[in-house]
């Protein structure tokens, strides 16, 4: 594990370096900061909307992060070669996939947690400029309450997954298709409750409805990201919580996938020849 | 125990579904003697880097079997104490040299002062001190066949395992590597290197093993393989000139005169032996009978042809690899 922890600083040593990495995020706090400018549209609701597209650009420039910089990490080392020096020595290619996952993730995180400072900073001026509540008007949720901090730390878990995708795809697919597969699991991700209605709707009843269609879409809702269970911004921009049991089942279901998907990302690169 | 001992291995390529597979290596079977080093040589495409991958566990064999310091290639405890230069090494251009020698000290098992002392230390002994800080991104060829070598060395190993290491370097960094890899052997490192620089090979090796088509066509002392053939006997001699040798003269190939002293060939020694009789004879006087060998470069060569025709070579040594 040593050795994983001595390639994932490297990683993030790296990948801090990125240029797609500064400009991705220098994007993505340019969208969060024009959240004012489509507040003034909406009169009354300028708090609302900062807070809705700032939480939004986070999650969403976070994961494209991990979509830009991850998606071609392994190919990278193969077509590179730096990937010679580094297996040729006492290292196991699981400790190479999970150390390049670890520092992925270190620098998808710290990427993301900067998003959200700026984030929060500039809802905090928002709401200390914000002019006070009309007399008779109902209270307004506070600006840094708690469900603004929960869809935060979802988008965190959110990234747990996104950039386990985004290592498996890399490591068994060119840079393009690797990058063209994750940003569709992302895409798709955020549609998994969806898919679940549609294989409850497939179901056989009352003679309507196939076993076969009801079994494919359930198999893909449980192959599939549930990225939907991550995105809790619109109770968060309204100012409500989730419950403590759904946040806590919800992050372990965001490292349970992420686990599965390293596990089988490493039996594959097992095998893979290095020619 | 041979610190790299190959058996019968064999390596199928296949690209896809439909591709034929390509036989990269067929039956390979080879060991290195404890503290020797081997020339590995071969024309492009012969099987020498799929060799070195499969040792080190980067391609799977199709069939045989290969051990390094008596542990098996898939095992990473293996490589522990080998040393691995490959072939035009890459490394990550943000880091500098001394950040990339660390990164590769610590993944063979270095740790704490020792690292920072060492990476300078291998710096120093391959001439890149003055660039320790500079990101390699800005490292020429050289430079980085340079910084490939330290990082092969950084963690003092027993076995290195060097793929074309004179490649892009001017002749001043060939001489600087051929004095690493003796410095290597006289610190009792087995060193195993490929190499297209067949002098580099002949100056330096212990053993040569030879490969063409995946095969191990040759394998031996330098000596071994290049001292049974005789492919010509030159003659120097005086007073006489190419008419005066008669039936002898027959044979000559390479004449040329230079003042009284002619000079000439003829292919082997009882020809020899008819034009030095002829010359003498003659009343001509003999200076000098030395017989040409075959250089490694021509051993080689003709290895090389005899293989693409399926002949079985006829070279010294011994073609399992195994002579010592």
């Amino acid at each position: 594990m040593k050795r994983a922890l001595t390639i994932a600083r490297n990683t993030f040593r790296e990948a801090v370096r990125d240029r797609v990495l500064h400009l991705v995020a220098a994007f993505g706090v340019l969208v969060l900061l024009s959240g004012k400018v489509i507040g003034w549209v909406s009169v009354g609701e300028d708090i609302k909307i900062v807070r809705d597209i700032g939480l939004t650009s986070v999650g969403f420039f976070g994961a494209m992060i991990a979509l830009f910089v991850g998606t071609g990490l392994i190919q990278r080392e193969l077509g590179g070669r730096t990937i010679y020096t580094i297996l040729a020595r006492p290292v196991a290619r699981w400790e190479f996939i999970i150390g390049k996952y670890l520092g992925l993730l270190g620098t998808v995180l710290i990427a993301t947690a900067g998003m959200a400072v700026v984030f929060l900073v500039y809802l905090g001026i928002m709401t200390a400029l914000a002019p006070g509540a009309p007399v008779g008007a109902t209270a307004a949720p506070s600006a840094f309450g708690w469900p603004v901090f929960q869809s935060l730390i979802l988008s965190g878990f959110e990234m747990v997954m996104m950039t386990a995708l985004a290592v498996f795809f890399s490591s068994v697919s060119t840079p393009i298709l690797s990058a063209v597969f994750t940003f569709f699991a992302y895409v798709a991700g955020q549609f998994a409750s969806s898919v679940s209605l549609l294989a409850e709707m497939a179901a056989p009843k009352g003679g309507s409805g196939s076993w076969l269609g009801h079994v494919l879409l359930d198999v893909i809702y449980r192959v599939m990201p549930n990225l939907d269970l991550m995105n809790i911004r619109d109770s968060a921009t309204h100012g409500y919580a989730v419950s403590a049991g759904q946040m806590v089942w919800t992050i372990v279901y965001a490292i349970a996938y992420a686990g599965v998907v390293l596990a089988v990302t490493c039996a594959a690169f097992e095998r893979r020849n290095m020619p | 125990m041979h610190p790299i001992e190959t058996r019968d291995l064999t390596v199928v390529y296949r690209t896809g579904v439909l591709a034929r597979p390509h036989l990269a290596l067929d039956g390979l079977t080879l060991h290195i003697e404890e503290g020797e080093v081997f020339g590995f040589i071969g024309a492009n495409g012969a099987g020498k880097t799929t060799t070195i991958k499969t040792l080190l566990g980067l391609i799977l064999p199709t069939r045989g079997e290969c051990s390094l310091l008596g542990k098996s290639a898939r095992d990473p405890v293996a490589r522990r104490e080998i040393g691995f230069l490959p072939e035009s090494p890459y490394f990550y251009e943000y880091l500098d040299a001394r950040e990339t020698l660390t990164f590769y000290a610590q993944l063979s098992g270095l740790d704490g002062p020792v690292v920072a002392a060492r990476a300078d230390e291998v710096l120093e002994r391959v001439g890149l001190a003055f660039a320790a800080d500079r990101r390699v991104g800005t490292y020429s060829r050289g430079m980085r066949q340079r910084l490939g070598l330290a990082q092969a060395i950084i963690h003092k190993p027993r076995l290195a395992i060097l793929d074309e290491p004179m490649s892009g370097l001017d002749p001043l960094g060939r001489r600087d590597v051929r004095a690493l890899i003796l410095e290597l052997a006289r610190g009792g490192v087995t060193v195993f290197f490929s190499s297209h620089i067949l002098s580099d090979v002949e100056a330096l090796c212990d053993r040569v093993g030879v490969v063409a088509d995946g095969k191990l066509v040759a394998a031996g002392p330098v000596a071994e393989l290049t001292t049974p053939r005789v492919k010509a006997v030159e003659i120097r001699c005086s007073g006489v000139s190419k008419k005066d040798l008669g039936k002898a003269g027959e044979t000559v190939s390479e004449y040329r005169e230079d003042g009284e002293v002619v000079t000439f060939e003829v292919p082997d020694e009882t020809s020899a032996d008819k034009a030095a009789r002829a010359i003498i004879k003659k009343g001509g006087s003999l200076k000098s009978l030395v017989p040409v060998k075959e250089s490694l470069e021509e051993v080689f060569s003709r290895l090389q042809v005899v293989s693409s025709d399926g002949v079985s070579p006829d070279a010294g040594g011994d073609a399992e690899g195994g002579a010592t």
